[in-house]
């Protein structure tokens, strides 16, 4: 799952060179020719509708609980079914991709952030900060990635907010070492040379040269990164350590699920599907972004 | 080979000294006070402050660390605030119950993917290749807990075949061992595809053809054997996804082992067996990967420490 992922990820993303221009065909058009990339482009499509028009297409509200129609199975009345409170499974399912969607963006924010930040600075300036940077990095990576997110919300406490600041901590790292990789390789390129040459500063050479040109590489991880941030959300979610009730995470439904899974399986059944649909959908792109970025690096 | 088994061996101290240190910080750092599992709400501040003292957590902070450290040093991983019993102990009781999930998921991973990656490789763009790949986005894209709950849904309850939880027989492990091992499989299989598909690319390959060995000797001695080699760095990674990923199966199938008992320490804010989970997963860590390294050495002659 998770955890040795973004290690192939980082493998995959370090050997990224940058395509020259002009001679390629636009990205939107090799983007297109992969049908994986285009099936998750689809399901990310989906996903976000899903969650916009939320209040618009779910059946039922969020918390409607209705106790006479408790653990009713799929069918007409409740597509389906319907769980422990009689709540509508479809509807907090849609409402779910809401949570999902926000883990995800937060908390691949989070990671970018400051993973590019300490990333560019390492890689710029090398000598101690460099040391500490890898060493920080070694650190958060000696653990498996949910072991760490799990230590996390144990010292953070429990919460959907602490969880989605927690697993930012656990992948900041992934962003920092393919982001010092790539700069200490432009830092050698003649367009940064000539920056140098007629005097401009480093915050402008790393603002106005370095990050524009890290751009690739850091899309292709955050979406592959999008995908594993829900996944972990769901663990922990499931875990009792994310989402609280009645909020209705994935990962939450499916915990409360487990207690009735000989009597509804349903309630257990279709939030795995919605995780699996959504994540799949991420990777799906984001291996189709890499390919299309990158096309030497296809079959591998 | 022996100096350089000393020499990793020696590395690992400091690695595993700072891993106490951050475990024992970030603690330190964390919301919660442990005297309040022990400690009614309600209880008199002298009641507390007894309480406190007898577990040494009114004494500064750095001395608490030292004190920890020295403890940790001779085998003692202090004791469990909410049983009182040493920690040393428990960890002993449950690492079989963890160890032999870890073992079952981590060989059936590699019996179904090698096999199933060299097909792959063989036969390129069949219906085996597109089945590899097609397990290889699934299983990265399935929560693991997920494949847990679904196979106690599909072989417990409907078809009754095997037991939905528990621990102890083999009939208890199966499930728990394919929810951990089955999500694994497909990247294992891709990863040994590309590592056999550059073998077969290779001069010497082409040489064996070329004097007319028997394919299944071509296959098996010189395509497999080289192509084999990635794979072995590769478990050493595979550890930590299976040492994550036990935490959270022990807790679906009701196992006893350390990772369920690492989830109640935290419910329960008991630290000290927190502390002590958490320290012998990194040993296991850092211990399989130094395996995985001389593993490495001893199958492939070209490596040399």
């Amino acid at each position: 799952m998770a955890e040795t992922k973004t290690d192939s990820i980082e493998n995959d993303v370090k050997t990224l060179e940058f395509p020259e221009r002009g001679k390629n065909p636009s990205l939107w058009k090799r983007l297109r020719r992969s049908p994986g990339a285009m099936i998750g482009l689809v399901l990310i499509i989906l996903l976000l509708l899903t969650a916009i028009l939320a209040n618009h297409i779910a059946p039922q509200g969020i918390d409607d609980q209705d106790l006479r129609n408790a653990l009713q199975p799929p069918g007409s009345a409740f597509v389906l079914g319907t769980d422990e409170f009689g709540r509508d499974m479809l509807s907090r399912i849609i409402y779910g991709s809401r949570i999902s969607l926000e883990v995800g963006i937060i908390t691949t924010s989070v990671a970018a952030l400051m993973g590019i930040t300490l990333g560019v600075l390492a890689g710029y300036y090398g000598g101690w900060i460099d040391y500490i940077v890898q060493g920080l990095v070694d650190v958060s990576w000696a653990f498996p990635t949910v072991l760490m997110a799990i230590f996390l919300i144990a010292v953070l406490g429990p919460g959907l907010v602490n969880l989605m600041f927690a697993v930012g901590l656990v992948y900041w790292g992934a962003f920092a070492r393919v982001v010092r990789g790539q700069v200490l390789t432009l830092r050698e390129w003649e367009f940064v040379t000539a920056a140098h040459a007629i005097g401009a500063r480093d915050s402008r050479i790393i603002l106005r040269h370095i990050i524009p040109n890290l751009l690739s590489p850091v899309i292709v991880m955050a979406t592959l990164l999008m995908g594993d941030a829900i996944l972990i959300e769901s663990t922990l979610s499931f875990l009792g350590m994310g989402a609280q009730p009645p909020t209705p995470s994935w990962g939450s439904i499916l915990a409360s699920g487990r207690a009735y899974l000989r009597l509804a399986p349903w309630v257990t059944t279709f939030p795995g599907i919605a995780i699996m649909l959504t994540v799949l959908g991420f990777n799906l792109l984001g291996d189709g972004l890499r390919d299309a970025l990158d096309p030497r690096l296809k079959d591998r | 080979m022996t100096a350089y088994l000393a020499k990793r061996l020696l590395f690992a101290i400091p690695v595993l000294i700072a891993t106490a240190l951050l475990v024992f910080l970030a603690l330190q750092l964390s919301p919660g006070d442990p005297v309040d599992v022990l400690v009614s709400p309600i209880a008199p501040e002298s009641v507390r402050q007894r309480v406190r003292t007898e577990l040494g957590l009114d004494k500064p902070l750095a001395v608490q660390f030292f004190i920890y450290m020295g403890n940790l040093a001779r085998g003692n991983l202090g004791t469990s605030i909410l049983n009182k019993r040493p920690v040393i102990e428990l960890l002993k009781e449950k690492l079989p119950i963890t160890a032999e999930l870890g073992l079952a998921a981590f060989l059936l991973q590699y019996i179904i993917a090698v096999p199933l990656g060299a097909i792959a490789a063989i036969n390129r763009n069949s219906i085996i290749d597109w089945f590899s790949m097609i397990m290889a986005l699934i299983g990265v894209s399935m929560p693991d807990f997920w494949l847990g709950l679904i196979l106690i849904l599909f072989f417990a309850v409907t078809l009754k075949w095997l037991p939905p939880t528990g621990y102890g027989g083999i009939d208890k492990l199966i499930l728990p061992a394919l929810a951990l091992g089955l999500p694994r499989v497909g990247r294992i299989a891709r990863i040994t595809r590309s590592s056999m598909l550059e073998v077969i690319g290779q001069d010497y390959v082409r040489t064996a053809r070329a004097k007319g060995l028997a394919e299944h000797v071509v296959v098996f001695r010189h395509i497999m054997r080289n192509s084999l080699i990635p794979i072995i760095s590769l478990m050493g990674l595979d550890l930590g996804y299976i040492i994550g990923g036990s935490v959270v199966i022990e807790n679906v199938f009701a196992r006893p082992g350390i990772g369920n008992m690492m989830l109640q320490s935290i419910y329960s804010r008991d630290f000290p067996v927190l502390q002590g989970c958490m320290f012998v997963l990194a040993f296991a860590i850092i211990l399989g990967n130094i395996f995985a390294d001389l593993l490495y050495a001893l199958v492939d002659p070209r490596i040399r420490y």
